[in-house]
């Protein structure tokens, strides 16, 4: 088994804007243990977020108005935040929100 | 009883409304074969295909069903670069290549306007060209001829001098780039800037628009955002609007105004955007990064959307609402004489203000507590609380144009008072509201300036005559 969980990331429509403008990001996490999305976010928070953790999480899961796509469908479809990621996972965090 | 609600249980009542359902891993409700990918109003599961289908037919009859456009008639449509703007771009570009024996071609063409808005939100011009750069781009990618222009031209009196290239743009100094820094810089609260950038940037797209020699406009807003902003034109002394604000159409300007994203709530705009492969740039707002509380506009949009996420029904809800309210004055060809009664900066009809209106006491209570607690109001005031609202202002506006000469320059630049209390004569109570915190209200476009010397004079001219009328 690989010790490492490669996931990508995209932010779209605005959220980009708190993580340094740039879109797309390639995290490698270790895979000896399990990475539910609850703990994702959280790694999100303290290894990407780059400003303004409040407009993008608000009481442990995403702020409403941020829709999350894992591997292209609804995040309510996969068990929301207790969804247990999967190697090669692609997760899209779309801000619908005006100006981001 | 048969109404009777017990208030105690009335919250968790509602809140279980919207069940909970078990929807991991669920099927399609459309063709109940393909793996859901998409759940819309926390019930409904659908697959891609069946989304997409359901989304072009929604889009394709919120224009049919309007009847607004004819045959081959040329369109802008408003380009931002978001998501909302770019689906409607894609999902038009499909529609006029649609081939399927079943459905009608869309027949209209299409010619995209940007308007690069990166001067009041301090961008540098690397990023100005970043942002214009992709809006290019993404105008060549759909086949479509694209306007680009910067938004200090709305402060020009018309657009007949500018150098307007198809495909191409090139940021260049022009005179009215210091002139608009100024005026939105001289703008107190975030709230008026936002209203202030929403009306000069109409004023330009319909400027554009003339140029352009289009009728009709497409905007891109959606459901969230137009519920939104239904929310804060309210909250604003804008009630009166909204029809127009909202609506589908909105033709105050001349140029018909349509809105054709209005049924797509933010979350199938952004599924759309997925699913369409529609790439957007990063746009920056006045509000954003923000918290909630820096504008109305923010405050109500953070309300809807947190709202929505727990009751679905919320933005629909505000829609049906907003549908059914009218304005009360009819679209007429405004003659001459009827335009005096127009806002001049969002041109929707100016209410009369009857004896016991809303802004009546208003404008009182401002007046008794801005006298101060030692001050007391005028006499004038006292003996005519109404008249001072409308004529007082304008007797005093005649000493200013009996020395004004007739080319119609504005002749009340001399004092600021007197200028801020002409404004309040030509606009609705939402527009002065704005103004009010529009501290050099002289930075305004020249044509709003003649206008209103021209308002405020035959104003005057009405008033002598009056005497003299039986």
């Amino acid at each position: 088994m690989n010790s490492e969980l490669e996931i990508t990331l995209n932010f779209s429509g605005g959220a980009e804007l708190l993580f340094g403008k740039i879109k797309l990001h390639t995290v490698k996490l270790p895979s000896q243990e399990t990475w539910c999305m609850k703990k994702l976010l959280v790694w999100i928070k303290e290894n990407l977020l780059k400003e303004r953790p409040e407009l993008f999480l608000q009481g442990g899961t995403v702020r409403p108005g941020i829709l999350v796509l894992v591997n292209n469908a609804d995040w309510e479809l996969v068990g929301q935040l207790d969804y247990n990621l999967q190697n090669k996972d692609e997760i899209v965090f779309i801000s619908t929100l005006h100006g981001g | 009883m048969m109404c009777s609600i017990n208030e105690e249980n009335l919250a968790e009542e509602t809140m279980v409304a919207t069940p909970k359902l078990s929807v991991t891993d669920a099927i399609c409700r459309r063709c109940n074969i393909l793996k859901a990918q998409v759940l819309l109003r926390k019930t409904d599961p659908y697959c891609r295909d069946c989304f997409m289908k359901y989304a072009v037919h929604k889009f394709r009859s919120t224009i049919g069903k309007a009847h607004a456009l004819k045959h081959n008639e040329h369109v802008l449509l408003a380009y931002s670069g978001g998501l909302s703007s770019g689906s409607m771009v894609k999902l038009i570009k499909e529609g006029l290549d649609f081939s399927e024996s079943k459905k009608i071609k869309m027949v209209f063409k299409p010619t995209l306007v940007h308007i690069d808005e990166g001067l009041i939100l301090n961008l540098s011009k690397h990023e100005r060209k970043e942002t214009t750069d992709f809006v290019l781009e993404q105008a060549k990618k759909n086949g479509f001829d694209v306007y680009i222009c910067s938004l200090e031209y709305c402060l020009a009196p018309d657009l007949n001098d500018l150098k307007l290239e198809m495909n191409s743009y090139q940021i260049e100094p022009s005179i009215y780039e210091s002139q608009l820094e100024m005026l939105f810089g001289s703008v107190k609260s975030l709230t008026a800037k936002e209203d202030l950038l929403i009306r000069l940037k109409q004023r330009l797209i319909t400027l554009l628009a003339t140029r352009l020699n289009h009728a009709k406009v497409f905007l891109g807003p959606n459901a969230t955002r137009l519920a939104g902003q239904l929310l804060s034109a309210i909250g604003q002394g804008r009630g009166a609007q909204i029809a127009h604000e909202i609506g589908f159409t909105d033709s105050r300007t001349g140029t018909v105004f349509l809105r054709p994203m209005r049924e797509f709530v933010d979350k199938e705009v952004a599924y759309l955007a997925n699913f369409l492969g529609v790439d957007s740039v990063c746009l920056p707002t006045l509000s954003s990064k923000l918290g909630s509380t820096a504008s109305i506009g923010r405050l109500t949009e953070d309300f809807v959307v947190t709202l929505q996420t727990n009751f679905p029904a919320t933005i629909s809800t505000l829609f049906r609402i907003s549908d059914k309210l009218k304005s009360n004055i009819a679209d007429l060809n405004p003659s001459d004489c009827e335009r005096d009664s127009l806002c001049l900066l969002c041109l929707s009809a100016i209410e009369e203000s009857s004896v016991c209106s809303a802004s009546t006491a208003r404008h009182i209570s401002q007046t008794f507590s801005r006298s101060g607690p030692s001050g007391h109001p005028s006499d004038d005031l006292r003996t005519h609380p109404l008249q001072s609202v409308g004529t007082v202002r304008h007797q005093d506006s005649t000493s200013c144009s009996s020395n004004c000469n007739s080319q119609g320059k504005p002749c009340c630049k001399t004092s600021n008072d007197q200028i801020k209390s002409d404004w309040s004569a030509v606009l609705c109570y939402g527009c002065r509201i704005t103004m009010e915190d529009v501290k050099q209200p002289e930075l305004m476009p020249i044509n709003y300036l003649e206008e209103l010397g021209l308002r405020s004079r035959r104003q005057v001219m009405r008033q002598s005559v009056e005497q003299f009328l039986l």
